[in-house]
Order: C-alpha cells, then structure tokens, then sequence
C-alpha cells in the first residue's frame, strides 16, 4: 500500500499523529495550510479590533476588549509555534511576507465603525472560530495540535459570549437598535463566508481524508447557523436566514454567495454570485489589508533597519 | 488646608500622577505594543496594558476615597494631564520599552518605600499593586538590556529614549523626596532617597550614566 | 534577522494538587527571565498551581514514538 493510503485509513481509525515521521508530504502541506490560515486569521483579528478599541463606553470593556486580543494573540501563537516545529520559518512567516499572501478572512480586512459592530464581531467571528476550531479540537489527528487546542476551546466560547452581551444590551437601547441590525446586515454573510466553498463544489477535501476537519463546509455552517439565527431572534435582530421545518436545516432568504459592495459594506442580494467570483473577491483583499498587516510587522522592520544603520 | 488635609492631598497628588503614568503607559502598551517584534513581545504588551490600566482604575478610585468622594465611582476616561511626556510621546518600540523601563522602576522604587514606612492607610492597598508590577519589571528590564546590546543604531536610540524618560523621572522622584508631609504624616520614610536608588537600579542595564546631576 | 538568538523553551504546568504535570506550550525567549514572563502571561488560562520553563535543548529524550514512515533525508525537527 501507498502512504498516503496507510495514513488516511490509520487517521480514519483514530491514529495520531505525533510527528513529521509520521507525515507523507501530502498530510504535512495540508496541516502547514490549516494552520497558517488559523494563525493568520487569530493575528489579524487584532488590527480590526483597535480601530474602535478607543470607543469603548467604559475602562472595564476596554479592559475585557484587551483580554480577548491577548487570547487571540495566544491562539496565533500556538498556530505559528506548530508550525515551526514543522520546519517552517516563523520570523519569515510573520514579518517578511506581503500583505496580499496573509490567509486571514476577507472580513478581516474592514475598519469596524463602531463599538457595536466589535460586538458583533465577536457574536458571529468568533463563534465561526469557535465551530471551526471545535471541530478541529474534536477531529484532529495531529496530537500536538490537539492538545493546545483545549486552552483555545475555553477562550473563543468566552468571547463569543462578550459579543452576545454587547448586541443584547445595545438591542435594549432605542438608540442603538439600529446600529446592531446595521452591524448584522453586513457581518452575517461575511461570518457565512469563513466555512468556504459549498460541499457540492468541492472535489476532494485533504483535511478530511487525513482527519485535520471532521466536518464538511456546509455542516460547520449549519452548525454556526444553528447558535447564531437562534440568538439573533431572542434579541430581536433580523438575520437572512430561518430554519426550515422541511429541509430540517437552515436555509438563507437571500441568494448565497451574492455580490458584496466593499465600498459601503453592503450585500447586493439582487445579484447572486458564484463562489469563483467570491474568491477573486477573497484575492484581491479588503480595503484595510496592507495597513492591518504592515501593523503587525511594524516593530519588527524598524528594528531590522536600524540593526543595519550606522551607529 | 489644615495639618492633614495638607498631607492626604499630597499623598493624593502623588497616587494620582502613579496613576497617569500606569493609564498612559496602558494605552501605548497597546497601541505600540500590538507592532512588537515579535509574538511573544507582542501578547506580553496586550497582558500588561490590561494589568496598567487596571491598576491607574484602583489608584484613581483610591483617590477618590481620599477626597471624600463616596457612591458610584465616576467613569475613566482619561489622564488628569501629570504622566510624563516621554510617556505621552511613546511612538514605537524603543520608545516604548524605555518609558515602561524607567516609568515602572521609579514606581517600583516608590511602592517599596511606602512599604518601608508602613502606614496603615497605604500598606494594604498597595501590596497587590507591587506584586502584579513585578513581572512587568523583569520584562522591561530585560528588554532594555537586550536593546543596549542591539546592534547598529538601536542601543544609540534606546539611549536616547531613555534619556528622556530618565530625566523626568529624576526631577519626579527628587520632588517627592521635597514633599515634607508625605515624610512628616508617616506616608513615606523620613530622609528617603528615592533618586538615587533609581540610579543604583539604572546600573543593571548599564544605563546609571543617562541620569543627569544637577 | 534577529540579532540576540532566541532560544525555545517548553512549559510544563499543573492545574491543582494530585494532578499530572502536563507539557502546555512553548515560548520563545532571548533567556529564562523572558521565557518565565512570556510563559506567565501566554498561558494564563488556568490558576495553575506549579508551572515551570525548560530550555528545551537541556530535554533529554529517552524514547521517541515508533514512527509510522522511515524518516526522510533533509526533514528538519
């Protein structure tokens, strides 16, 4: 039998894997892709967040806003510590690539406007995090992983829920009701958008066949439907989606993917679209990307020049 | 102002500039410290700007209890204009490691005398304080040494920023040795010198050559 | 890149009394008073009641797992 063959009927059987002897080069690309994109998408939660860090109404939100960056700045870390135990070249990773090569998602890539919408990036982004990473924490055959994905299960429920307190207690205040469904009509879709392409479009899926995802795109997005549309109508907020009693799934109102206007974060639900389309879209980057990365990197390149300065 | 009220509104003047420093130091530990070079650096900056904040939170509720002020404690939403400038004007990561080096030695070194004297409106209120600084200390500490022994320019910059901070934290420390009532009320020890133990510290990082002598 | 290099350090913690001491994380750290404070304040998801830091080219290992494949030429560690 080939590796690759051994290895998936291993993994399918609930073998783990503990380290790169125990890879063919088909599983290490897939798992080095996985957590790139998990890396990625926990450091760039940050930028956004700071754009209206300032606007927190009180010192104990912006304090509780503070401790959720540091978590998330922690579940980078655990990504890009894998990876270098993988061989890859960390310092190259985070401080030397382009901004258009980061793989965090396209929502990733948007000023927030305001303290509401931070909110809302907690109740919908995370909670995506949290389906995504869960099922990982469940699945995965990568034992390292595994395990450091215990501390980050434990945190993203933490900040799914300061999201859910920030809409709630904005949906109870006349004048910021409208701020909440405005948030919502632009961050729902995009939250959708995380779990990838439908299932019916994609051909074969690495990450399942070496168990570094246990469930397809569709199911983890019928997992965040079934937490999100729930909560979204106890608080009063409209979503484009309901479950149908039929189908026993969620089903969206609107036309998914449809086109996305990023000029003033709106969905043009009259014009649907075709997930080949989204991912142009997805390569040619949000409004914010390069700013949000050449943060991240900025101590790191000006030290590097002055190394090289005279003295 | 009569004899005490003299001595708890220095002590209150006093509380509060800690508490400027710490809340503005909080917020360039954010806003400088999300671009450190590298990851570790970087969530350390996150931790400790929630750890700054919250303790410039407790100074200035302290503050308000000396002044009298009871109920609901009013909101934070800024300094009241008394942290240093070179803190103020933090604007990356040089800049950044000198101000919390020196800022958090001189309030370090501040703290430990308030313990030395004892005084029973202050012992208890700070030791929380002191302990939750220490780590905050190594970090500095150690980032300042590591950025004296950089290469090309950088030692020469880190020397420069923490000039700047250094010589606002000695004409600080040297006016709060001057404050007769902190002394005379039991506050601070009688005779202290809280200069120069800034400058005995400054030695571990060879920098006790930055600080200025009048 | 960087100048001073940094070294990895592996965390080992234990939660309360009678549990296991279980290997955490890693950081990494110029030298141990760094990696002590970087590992304080990355893993500080649990009121741990011991931690420790290793520099982990002092771990010594006595047994590796029987791999599945035969290591290749040229994989690094």
């Amino acid at each position: 039998m080939d590796p690759s063959t051994i290895l998936k009927e291993k993994v399918q059987n609930g073998f783990i894997v503990e380290g790169l002897e125990d890879m063919n080069e088909e599983y290490l690309q897939a798992l080095k892709q996985t957590l790139i994109i998990v890396g990625d998408t926990e450091l760039l939660s940050i930028p956004p967040l700071l754009t209206v860090y300032d606007q927190a109404p009180t010192l104990n939100n912006k304090i509780t806003a503070l401790a959720i960056m540091q978590d998330e700045i922690g579940h980078a870390h655990i990504a890009y510590r894998l990876l270098k135990d993988l061989g890859q070249n960390i310092d190259d990773l985070l401080y030397k690539r382009e901004p258009h090569r980061w793989k965090n998602p396209y929502a990733f890539d948007f000023e927030l406007s305001n303290w509401i919408e931070l909110g809302v990036f907690n109740a919908f982004f995370d909670r995506a995090g949290y389906t995504l990473l869960g099922d990982a924490f469940e699945y995965t055959s990568y034992g390292p992983w595994k395990r450091a994905l215990v501390k980050v299960d434990k945190e993203e429920l933490f900040h799914l829920r300061n999201g859910e307190v920030i809409m709630r207690t904005a949906m109870q205040d006349p004048e910021l009701r409208e701020e909440v469904q405005k948030a919502v009509d632009w961050m729902f879709l995009m939250a959708l958008e995380f779990f990838g392409v439908e299932d019916r479009l994609k051909s074969r899926s690495a990450q399942l066949e070496y168990r570094l995802k246990g469930r397809t795109n569709d199911e983890l997005r019928q997992k965040w439907l079934s937490t999100a549309v729930p909560f979204c109508e106890s608080i009063g907020v409209k979503v484009p989606a309901h479950y149908d009693e039929q189908q026993q799934k969620y089903v969206l109102d609107v036309p998914f993917p449809c086109k996305f206007d990023p000029v003033n974060k709106k969905w043009l639900v009259d014009q649907p679209d075709t997930w080949d389309n989204v991912i142009k879209r997805f390569k040619q980057r949000g409004p914010h990307n390069k700013q949000f990365v050449e943060r991240i990197q900025k101590g790191a390149k000006e030290l590097e020049q002055l190394r090289k300065d005279a003295v | 102002m009569n004899h005490t009220q003299r001595e708890v509104h220095a002590l209150t003047e006093l509380l509060e500039t800690i508490a400027d420093h710490k809340y503005v130091l909080g917020d360039r530990l954010v806003e400088v410290g999300v671009s450190g070079p590298n990851i570790e650096a970087t969530l350390a900056a996150i931790a400790m700007a929630q750890g700054e904040l919250g303790h410039a939170r407790l100074l200035y509720n302290w503050c308000f209890d000396l002044r009298g002020i009871r109920g609901k404690k009013a909101e934070i939403y800024g300094q009241t204009g008394k942290a240093f400038t070179s803190i103020v004007n933090v604007n990356n990561w040089i800049t950044l490691i000198a101000a919390l080096y020196a800022t958090n030695l001189a309030i370090d070194i501040v703290w430990q005398s308030f313990l030395q004297a004892n005084h029973p409106a202050v012992t208890s209120r700070i030791q929380k304080l002191i302990r939750e600084q220490q780590d905050h200390l190594i970090y500095a500490k150690s980032w300042a040494y590591e950025l004296r022994h950089e290469q090309g320019a950088i030692p020469s910059r880190f020397a420069q920023a923490l000039n700047h901070t250094v010589n606002e934290v000695y004409v600080w420390l040297t006016e709060i040795e001057k404050k007769e009532e902190l002394q005379t009320e039991g506050y601070l020890p009688m005779n202290i010198n809280l200069a120069n133990q800034f400058k005995e510290h400054l030695k571990e990082v060879a920098a006790e050559s930055l600080v200025q002598m009048n | 890149m960087v100048a001073t290099k940094r070294k990895t350090f592996d965390i080992f913690a234990r939660i309360k009394r009678g549990d296991p001491l279980t290997h955490i994380g890693t950081v990494e750290a110029e030298n141990e008073h760094l990696a002590k404070v970087y590992a304080s304040f990355t893993y500080d998801e649990e009121d741990w009641s011991e931690m420790t830091v290793v520099d982990r080219s002092q771990i010594v290992w006595v047994k590796k797992p029987n791999w599945l494949f035969a290591q290749k030429e040229g994989r690094v560690r």
